[in-house]
């Protein structure tokens, strides 16, 4: 071979043909795999010192490798005493959304964290959460989270930069601005409450005085902050007292479901719905799309949400007259037209407010307008709510532009080519700016662009630099609650990827001697905090900081003329965060992607929700036809969901899909809505819409269209009643057992003698009267019980795995204004006399000594006949081997046909894995499951009652992963057999009645009848006629 | 396949005169030529190449649906949430019930001295097990997890766990097991005669040495004869309760369940009587092609076709008023979730099947009043197939239509088959028509001993004319020696 003949200068030793050759690909090559190192590889005299460097690289990349926190390095030579092996401990922390935090209590499992419950010591939780809160677990250790430094610089993209590579940069580059005090440096962040990132930024300031920094949120309330400011002359911010009202109003607010304080104010709001002595609140809405909260309305009316403006001055008229409020304010001057709401509506609605001052509160959603929320507080003024059913405090960084303006400006700067350098923390402004400020383009004018984040997501490709976020879960923090209660976060984990955190990233940017986060947290602690270390991990082991609640502060109204807002339009389109992917980042999320929304059961998609009579009248007739919809220049396809009672000429769009860089899960799921939000149009814009042709198959998990028949939507409206039994306040104060009088049956006889349960008997009790329908239940069983996604196609024919659903139904005509809505969750109800028991040919299926009627997967062979025989078919069949990993091919488009050889059953990757808890079985394909009560829960406490020698099982010990999330407080577990628990009161109770008992089952499940209150209008007003 | 004309016309009723069950002047020996022809002839009519070719085609679809069944999973086929049984229960019923119309000609109209059934007795009942075949297949590969399906039986295990005698699944491993195990004995000892003819006119060793093996040394004695005689009459009756309790048994698992259209107590005679419906339906369609490619018309003659006709006229119509009374107890009853699943039924999303049912099942037969519907081999053809389909589809609407919208209206959903479900039945008929291919081709079709007995000259006064009874007493009747 010519070629290895020396006859020209080669190297004398080789480690391939290539570089023997010594061509330009391997030199190219060379620079690429080890551009440090080039140098000393073309010296062949230092072969040697190559050797050395890799050794000790390797080395060092071994200890970067290693995840023990470098200070504790010598290990225990005792066992610490609250580490026992297999015992699960919990630790305090907080979840942080748009600045807000709640409390949350972590489950860690020999390191890993595996459960998120919420935190009872933390105001805002009291020891619930919400579905985002709960499906954090498997954003922790979704593998599409970005793992490394990326640097993109002109094309070239290398993926693999380590931190301190990162690191030397940030030195080098940011030295460099402070000389010149930073002028030509912005930094875009998103809403924290977090202290510690306050005074970083007040170092930042210092140390680049000339830097500007801007905070950007998708979802934003700044439309009310600032109607407090109209209305206070200093933004406040306003606290419900739910509990302490007897009327609510929402002006399209849904406060229970995306309100930064929802959780706490589901359960206030949720202890009123139940009646006490004959009395629950009442709950007047008034909203354009169906929101879940103004699902639950006693009077729902639906109204354009520009409307509102003009509402909520008849409202306010209507109120002074029956106030007597003798000077009309400034701002209820203008605007005399009148709204398309039946006037005698808000005649009795002002009458109830009337004859309910101080126990009573208006609620205005962050959609509308600020004047709409200061009229708001005039009123909650007039009706003495303040002190009594509404406080305010101060509304922290009140000096603050709104968001929009905020990014507005910022695209402004960097378009006049004013920025060199932009460090994005957190957020992704290329997905979620404004569409008409085209953040991409003007981004490309900007030279150095760093963003920190969670994913290498759509803004995160389009910078120069991308670094990794830590998840809140394995990072050192502080953040603050509604109500400015501060929270300590501890890391339950190291960071899996070696993220960090905005405020760890900023430290490094101003060159603070600290950049470590537990160090920087512990710093401003101390700083805020009065106290010793006691008091430090006495905050870190509650997970609040006592006494830090922002003082309430008292409103003494301004008055305001009110700018003059005007959507015009033929349509609306209402802008909303989505239930489950919020604004987006929670796109990756398939807990969350496959929970299915609250109010229309979908999954895996978004939709614009229009009503059915505008619909028709688009000539559409079924749902996932495909509208236009054109805001401005720009135009969007979206399929159709038909809502009942959704508000005539109005679309809600949620937002937060059609992501193109989520990760495996959240990519092309969806449709661009955020794409028609435009500075002047982010909450409310107005529309001309248009038949698109083209159709997108939604998937729900209820309503099938197909199934759909005249027949079946008789017979439905025909039984729900008997059901999801419901009456009013009225019925039941005459009549208190009506629930039970809604089916009568003949005694249910047994042909054997029933096992009598003379130990424990376990049962549970929903109050489909407290209940919201949000679906955390799920979601907590989900991540509870290692419950598998299936994805779209999966859902389409059926398959989906919840343990325990939300029935959701309709009442009343669909096209008409006001249906109403029943939400009812079904999990197994563990029939004493289980048709599923007797069914199964293996005896899969049997009871325990307790009553409860588990599954033996072992035993199962997967015949599915105890499915079929189950009335409430909440058994749930393992079709294929579902503990996939997001590679599944049916996991991630819509279309895919499951067949053929199309089933790739991949297995989890290890991280994967770690979410998964080691205290429920991971079920195999051809299994049958079911919601199991939590028994792990079950033996947990009565295998420590019995090596303790408990005399009994207190109630409330044992609380299964639904009734524990549950922001409601709707279900209730225990012990039937303890005469004094909960569970046996609520069993006992008028209201409680046991679906389809007539099938002599014997469920030990009950349900609570639902309440309504409506008013009694004719008795208020003069008009006669009723309206509901 | 021939027309009317060509048919030699046995279906008239005179008084006091027998029409002739055997036609075409055969005697013994022109009457064995016949019936050994297929399986001696080297080469077969094209028709069964043909037949045969498609056939096994269809099995090795079987057999691929299978093994990617087993390979992924359950989820292949089109089963969901609410809807746990598909086509395989569906299939699994449907083949049960066309057994039956097998063990019905052999057991019940042997007892009941129906001398014609002894020309379609002998292939209804390799029918019978064919079709239990197909049907066992169904229940061991629906299930989850397949590699365990064993444990249905009771089999001493290290659980010591006992399946649950309480549940109709494992009444139906017992009832189906049993059924078939006497049918294959029944159709066994019934062709131990026939079996030593094919021996005694083996022209190889091969042949000779296998129908040897299976004839069990038969000789046709008076003593064989006799213990013969007395085995078929015993099996006849374990055989003949089987009609009535394996489909009844079968119906258990829907009965015995609390859906809404499952639990009614007309489901025990309401499925006999489709699955011999279904099952005479079946005879039909395998007995007129098969008499015209092996050239048996004037064994399996127009009156035993006419015969059956009138049995599935009967039970078509027994069938029909089970379904109207299903609707008035479902009305009468009171009950609202047993109501409605009627009425969705009728006109909900799954009419069409419904409907489809009830023109085949019910009306297409009621053309057997015309006499001349029941003698035109290709009405009765037409008929017959609609029958095949509509009792598929009556399985087919009573498992999918009731559990997809039973009680909770928030579970309803809508069932749709995947093509690995199309496959699988129609993979599960080419499994069926091999076995039932290779069975004319090698077994003997016609019972001989059987029809031999029915013709004149097995009386002892043949020289009277034939409006003399035939009629058949194994206890004063000596079978002559007819081959040597």
């Amino acid at each position: 071979m010519p070629s290895l003949t020396r006859d020209k200068p080669g190297p004398a030793y080789w480690r391939s043909l290539d570089e023997h050759a010594n061509t330009p690909e391997f030199q190219e090559f060379l620079q690429a795999e080890f551009p440090t190192l080039a140098g000393e590889l073309q010296r062949p005299s230092s072969r040697r010192r190559f050797l050395k460097l890799m050794g000790a690289s390797l080395g060092l990349a071994g200890l970067t490798a290693c995840r023990w926190p470098k200070e504790h390095i010598v290990p225990a030579t005792r066992q610490p005493y609250d580490r026992i092996p297999g015992v699960p401990s919990h630790y305090a922390t907080a979840f942080e959304l748009n600045g807000v935090a709640t409390g949350l209590l972590v489950t860690s499992y020999e390191g890993r964290p595996i459960k998120i419950e919420g935190n009872d010591l933390h105001p805002f939780s009291r020891g619930r959460t919400n579905s985002w809160m709960q499906a954090a677990i498997l954003e922790l250790y979704d593998p599409n989270r970005s793992q490394r430094v990326v640097q993109r610089e002109d094309q070239a993209i290398t993926p693999h930069r380590r931190w301190d590579e990162f690191d030397a940069f940030v030195s080098q580059h940011f030295d460099e601005l402070r000389t010149s005090r930073g002028s030509r440096l912005c930094v875009l962040h998103e809403n924290t409450s977090s202290p510690s990132f306050a005074r970083m930024k007040a170092k930042f300031r210092a140390a680049f005085p000339e830097a500007e920094l801007y905070e950007y949120e998708p979802i934003s309330r700044d439309s009310e902050i600032e109607g407090a400011r109209l209305a206070f002359g200093t933004p406040l911010r306003s606290h419900l007292h739910l509990d302490k009202a007897d009327v609510i109003v929402s002006l399209d607010s849904d406060f229970l479901m995306t309100h930064p304080a929802a959780v706490k104010y589901a359960g206030d709001f949720a202890a009123r719905r139940r009646p006490v002595d004959g009395k629950m609140s009442r709950f007047y809405t008034f909203e354009g799309g169906m929101s879940l909260t103004g699902s639950l309305a006693d009077h729902r009316t639906a109204v354009r949400p520009s409307e509102i403006g003009v509402l909520v001055r008849q409202l306010a008229r209507q109120l002074a007259d029956e106030l007597h409020v003798s000077d009309t304010p400034q701002w209820l001057a203008p605007a005399k037209s009148e709204s398309s709401v039946d006037h005698k509506v808000i005649e009795s609605l002002a009458h109830d407010l009337a004859a309910h001052r101080g126990r009573c509160a208006i609620v205005v959603g962050p959609n509308q307008p600020p004047e709409v929320h200061a009229i708001a507080q005039h009123l909650n003024a007039w009706l003495d709510a303040p002190g009594n059913t509404v406080s305010y405090t101060a509304e922290p960084d009140a000096e603050r532009e709104s968001h929009v303006a905020n990014i507005t400006r910022l695209v402004e700067r960097m378009r006049a080519g004013n920025v060199d350098t932009l460090v994005m923390l957190g957020g992704n402004a290329v997905y979620d700016a404004p569409a008409d400020l085209e953040f991409a383009g003007a981004l490309e004018q900007v030279p150095t662009r760093i963003h920190l984040s969670l994913y290498d997501n759509e803004t995160s490709q389009l910078c120069s630099w991308h670094a990794p976020r830590a998840h809140f879960l394995e990072a050192w923090g502080d953040a603050r609650a509604w109500d400015g209660t501060l929270s300590i976060c501890q890391p339950l984990i190291e960071p899996l990827y070696n993220g960090r955190t905005p405020t760890e990233l900023l430290a490094l940017i101003t060159g603070d001697s600290t950049t470590d986060g537990h160090k920087i947290t512990q710093a401003t602690f101390n700083e805020l905090v009065n106290g010793d270390e006691t008091v430090w991990k006495q905050s870190l082991a509650d997970g609040i900081v006592k006494d830090t609640a922002w003082a309430t502060e008292s409103a003494t109204l301004a008055g305001f003329s009110p700018p003059t807002s005007d959507t015009s339009g033929e349509w609306d389109v209402v802008f909303t965060p989505d239930y489950s992917a919020f604004d987006g980042r929670f796109a990756n999320n398939a807990w969350l992607q496959e929970l299915p929304d609250p109010i229309t059961k979908l999954t895996w998609d978004n939709a614009a929700l229009i009503s059915p009579a505008d619909a028709a009248e688009l000539g559409i007739d079924r749902n996932g036809q495909q509208i236009e919809i054109t805001v401005g220049q720009r135009t969007l396809n979206v399929p159709v969901y038909m809502l009942p009672g959704h508000a005539r000429k109005t679309i809600t769009l949620p937002m937060g899909y059609a992501r193109t860089t989520a990760g495996a899960v959240g990519d092309g799921v969806g449709f661009a809505t955020h794409s028609l939000r435009t500075v002047d149009g982010m909450s409310i814009a107005g529309a001309s819409v248009k038949l698109a042709g083209g159709f997108h198959e939604l998937i729900g998990t209820q309503d099938h269209h197909a199934i759909k028949s005249e027949v079946g939507d008789a017979a439905m409206q025909g039984r729900i009643d008997d059901l999801a039994r419901e009456g009013t306040l009225d019925e039941f104060k005459h009549h208190p057992n009506f629930a039970k009088h809604r089916v009568h049956h003949p005694p249910l006889e047994s042909l054997w003698k029933e096992k009598d349960y003379d130990g424990h008997k376990w049962g549970m009790a929903i109050d489909l009267n407290a209940c919201i329908g949000c679906g955390v239940c799920s979601l907590a069983c989900q991540a509870e019980n290692n419950i598998p996604v299936v994805g779209k196609d999966e859902v389409a024919v059926g398959r989906e795995m919840h343990w325990i659903r939300i029935d959701r139904y309709f009442k009343g005509e669909p096209t008409a204004p006001n249906v109403e809505v029943v939400h009812q969750p079904v999990a197994c109800v563990h029939c004493e006399n289980a048709p599923c028991e007797q069914v199964c040919p293996v005896a899969a299926t049997v009871h325990d000594e307790d009553g409860l009627n588990v599954m033996v997967y072992n035993r199962c062979i997967g015949t599915r006949y105890c499915a079929n025989n189950c009335p409430y078919k909440v058994r749930r069949f393992n079709w294929f081997y579902n503990h996939h990993g997001p590679a599944h091919p049916r996991s991630k488009k819509h279309g895919t046909s499951p067949f053929p050889g199309k089933l790739a059953q991949a297995e989890l990757t290890d991280v994967e894995k770690l979410a998964n808890s080691p205290f429920v079985t991971v079920r195999s394909r051809g299994v049958m499951e079911k919601c199991t009560y939590c028994v792990q829960r079950i033996n947990a406490v009565k295998i420590k009652a019995k090596n303790e020698r408990w005399e009994s099982i207190p109630d409330g010990m044992i609380t299964p992963a639904c009734a524990q999330a549950c922001p409601a407080s709707a279900i209730t577990f225990g012990d039937l057999n303890d005469p004094n628990s909960a569970v046996r009161r609520l069993h006992e109770d008028d209201r409680a009645y046991a679906m389809l008992a007539e099938l002599n089952v014997k469920p030990r499940t009950a349900y609570l009848a639902k309440l309504r209150n409506p008013a009694n209008r004719d008795s208020h007003t003069d008009h006669g006629n009723e309206h509901t | 396949m021939a027309s009317v004309p060509n048919e030699i016309d046995n279906t008239w009723n005179r008084p006091g005169e027998r029409a002739p069950l055997i036609t075409g002047g055969h005697d013994f020996t022109s009457l064995t030529d016949v019936a050994c022809g297929p399986a001696e002839t080297y080469r077969p009519p094209r028709a069964w190449y043909i037949a045969f070719t498609i056939s096994v085609v269809l099995l090795a679809i079987l057999g691929a649906s299978i093994g990617y069944l087993i390979i992924n999973g359950v989820g292949v086929w089109g089963v969901n949430n609410p809807t746990g049984w598909g086509f395989a229960i569906i299939n699994f019923v449907f083949w049960v019930g066309i057994g039956h119309a097998g063990t019905l000609i052999s057991a019940i109209l042997f007892l009941f001295r129906q001398k014609w059934r002894t020309s379609i007795n002998r292939f209804a009942e390799a029918m019978t097990i064919f079709a239990v075949m197909c049907a066992g297949i169904f229940p061991g590969i629906h299930v989850g997890r397949i590699w365990v399906t064993y444990w249905m039986g009771p089999l001493p295990n290290q659980m010591a766990m006992w399946p649950n005698f309480r549940s109709p699944l494992l009444w139906d491993v017992f009832a189906v097991g049993t059924y078939a195990t006497v049918s294959l004995l029944f159709w066994y000892v019934g062709m131990i005669p026939d079996l030593a003819t094919f021996r005694d006119r083996s022209k190889n060793k091969i042949r000779r040495f296998i129908y040897g093996l299976f004839a069990m040394g038969w000789t046709g004695s008076s003593r064989h004869w006799h213990r013969f005689e007395r085995a078929y009459l015993i099996l006849a009756a374990l055989a003949t309760p089987l009609v009535l309790s394996v489909h009844s048994v079968v119906s258990f698992d829907f009965a015995v369940s609390q859906l809404p259209g499952w639990h009614t107590t007309i489901f025990p005679p309401y499925f006999v009587a489709g699955a011999i419906f279904g099952g005479f339906a079946m005879v039909v369609t395998l007995a007129l092609p098969a008499r015209e490619m092996f050239g048996l018309k004037n064994i399996i003659t127009l009156r035993h076709l006419e015969n059956c006709c009138k049995i599935i006229l009967l039970t078509g119509t027994i069938v029909g008023y089970a379904y109207l009374m299903e609707f008035f107890i479902s009305w009468y009853g009171g009950n609202q979730y047993e109501s409605f699943i009627f009425r969705a039924r009728a006109l909900g999303p799954y009419a069409w099947a419904y409907w489809t049912m009830i023109t085949c099942n019910v009306l297409a037969p009621q053309l057997f009043w015309f006499k001349w519907c029941r003698t035109n081999l290709w009405v009765m053809f037409i008929v017959v197939m609609m029958v095949n389909v509509g009792m598929w589809f009556e399985r087919f609407v009573i498992v999918v239509t009731s559990l997809s919208q039973d009680f909770l209206p928030s579970s309803w959903h809508y069932y749709v088959p995947t093509a690995i479900d199309w496959l699988t039945l129609a993979g599960s008929f080419g499994l069926f028509f091999t076995m039932f291919l290779l069975f004319c081709r090698f077994l003997p079709m016609v019972a001989m001993a059987e029809v031999k007995t029915v013709m004149p000259h097995a009386d002892a006064h043949a020289h009277v004319p034939a409006s003399r009874s035939f009629d058949y007493n194994p206890d004063d009747f000596e079978p002559e020696q007819e081959q040597k």
